[in-house]
């Protein structure tokens, strides 16, 4: 069986998840394939990794000096700055602003990386989740009270950082809901050219990314009593 | 019949829950508004003819269970077909879509008050619709006011081993009216028939309890206030499959 939802751009064409028809337990072996295969086109090793262990990793790939996580505009030592610099921004911004995404969505994804607890990172997940989950699109920026988005909707790294926000975040509260759009966030990144990543510096990670969200499968069914399989 | 209740359907496996469940129980509409598919495609909520169900389409599952009572219907048959053969009176739509002016201009012209609405999947109804000033009885797939959104039976199962739904009237707000009626049930025994079956029969259910009431006091008596909770958007078929095959 093949996986379908990350078969073709998905950038170009949005899946469709409605009434998804039950495939079993060969559906969810061909899941992990289609990720293992991702991580192998990304040039990275698949590694199971332990649920314990995924924060410290991650921590790790992305908190580097390097900066790969950040973009120019930005302060380069954002993610080594005090921790509480991030938190200022984001507690400052309002939906009754323009919000420029990348500068929120770094913000989240510092403050994730320090683990500091801060409410207001779960407030702005949840509306650029509801924007992608409507939308299906993640715009550079967003006109004040957060609706529809303007500008380039095609920028991967939007989608990259997002992924690495929800991913982050479901492995601090297991909430289901940032499980799913995880899911369809890394669908559509899978579903894209290995080039277009690399051209916005997104593949970094994202193979790291990729098995935090096996693990975080293979948890959940465990939990569940589902055998994979694979 | 109910008085002052009439209902706008989609045929769905929902909308033929829902009228064999009534037909069941006598709880008859006076009149129901159709939202015809005019196309060849299906659309959200309608099921493939091939059910798997077996040669008489009858479900032959979950019989005898009182919490499963209303998974005992057909999916099979049309609408139109219940409307007939139950004597209740019916109008096509002027479009399938709810929000369209002239669908909204034929339930302005109805005389009954409250309106049990069951249409295609996705379908949020804009303002125009409750500026109507009638009233829209929901029957949300889950129990409020945690598990707001789509396909919340599915999250539910996965988090908690159960699945729900509730009663309310629509607000311009996603699954927020105040809940008149929610019950919790366990996981059915058949997780594959969740979608047309299973979910169908627990809305099923609880719309006869919800309207059994109001035919008994002639009140819709809030039960309690709908804040708070989470708000779910179609899950994802990797979670969906483990809620289906999951068996803790």
């Amino acid at each position: 069986m093949k996986y379908s939802y990350s078969g073709e751009n998905r950038l170009e064409t949005p899946a469709k998840y409605t009434y998804a028809a039950f495939g079993g337990g060969e559906f969810l072996q061909a899941y992990i394939r289609d990720r293992q295969e991702a991580i192998a086109g990304l040039g990275q090793a698949y590694k199971d990794l332990s649920w314990e262990d995924i924060p410290h990793l991650l921590r790790r790939e992305f908190s580097s000096s390097s900066g790969q996580l950040l973009s120019t505009p930005l302060q380069p030592d954002r993610v080594d700055a005090p921790a509480s610099m991030p938190v200022q921004i984001i507690r400052a911004l309002s939906a009754d602003q323009t919000i420029n995404t990348t500068e929120v969505l770094e913000c989240l994804v510092a403050i994730q990386l320090t683990s500091s607890g801060e409410p207001a990172v779960t407030v702005w997940l949840d509306r650029l989740v509801q924007r992608f989950e409507v939308s299906k699109k993640i715009y550079e920026t967003y006109p004040p009270g957060f609706r529809k988005g303007l500008g380039d909707a095609h920028q991967v790294r939007l989608y990259w950082l997002l992924a690495i926000a929800l991913c982050l975040q479901y492995h601090v509260d297991e909430q289901l809901k940032y499980l799913s759009t995880l899911l369809k966030l890394t669908d559509l990144l899978c579903s894209l050219p290995t080039e277009e990543l690399k051209a916005e510096s997104c593949s970094t990670g994202l193979g790291w990314v990729l098995c935090a969200e096996i693990a975080a499968i293979r948890r959940l069914a465990d939990q569940k009593g589902v055998a994979i399989g694979c | 019949m109910v008085v002052d209740i009439g209902m706008i359907a989609a045929d769905t496996s929902r909308s033929r829950a829902y009228l064999q469940a009534l037909i069941r129980h006598g709880l008859l509409p006076g009149h129901v508004l159709v939202l015809e598919n005019p196309s060849s495609a299906l659309l959200p909520g309608q099921m493939a003819r091939d059910t798997g169900h077996g040669a008489t389409g009858a479900w032959t599952g979950e019989v005898g269970s009182d919490c499963w009572s209303e998974a005992d219907f057909d999916p099979t048959i049309p609408l139109r077909e219940l409307l007939d053969g139950a004597g209740i009176t019916h109008e096509t739509a002027p479009s399938q879509d709810i929000n369209d002016e002239a669908v909204i201009a034929a339930i302005s012209r109805r005389p009954e008050s409250v309106l049990i609405y069951s249409g295609y999947g996705g379908v949020l109804l804009h303002k125009n619709v409750l500026a109507t000033g009638k009233r829209f009885l929901h029957i949300h797939g889950g129990y409020l006011p945690a598990y707001k959104g789509s396909t919340t039976n599915f999250y539910s199962l996965l988090a908690e081993n159960a699945m729900g739904a509730s009663a309310i009237f629509l607000t311009e707000q996603i699954d927020s009216g105040p809940i008149l009626l929610r019950r919790e049930f366990p996981p059915p025994a058949d997780r594959t028939r969740i979608d047309h079956v299973f979910d169908s029969a627990v809305r099923a259910k609880v719309l006869v309890e919800v309207l059994g009431l109001y035919a008994k006091t002639s009140n819709w008596d809030v039960a309690m206030e709908n804040k708070g909770g989470d708000t779910y958007y179609i899950i994802h078929p990797v979670l969906k499959h483990l809620a289906i095959m999951a068996i803790k």
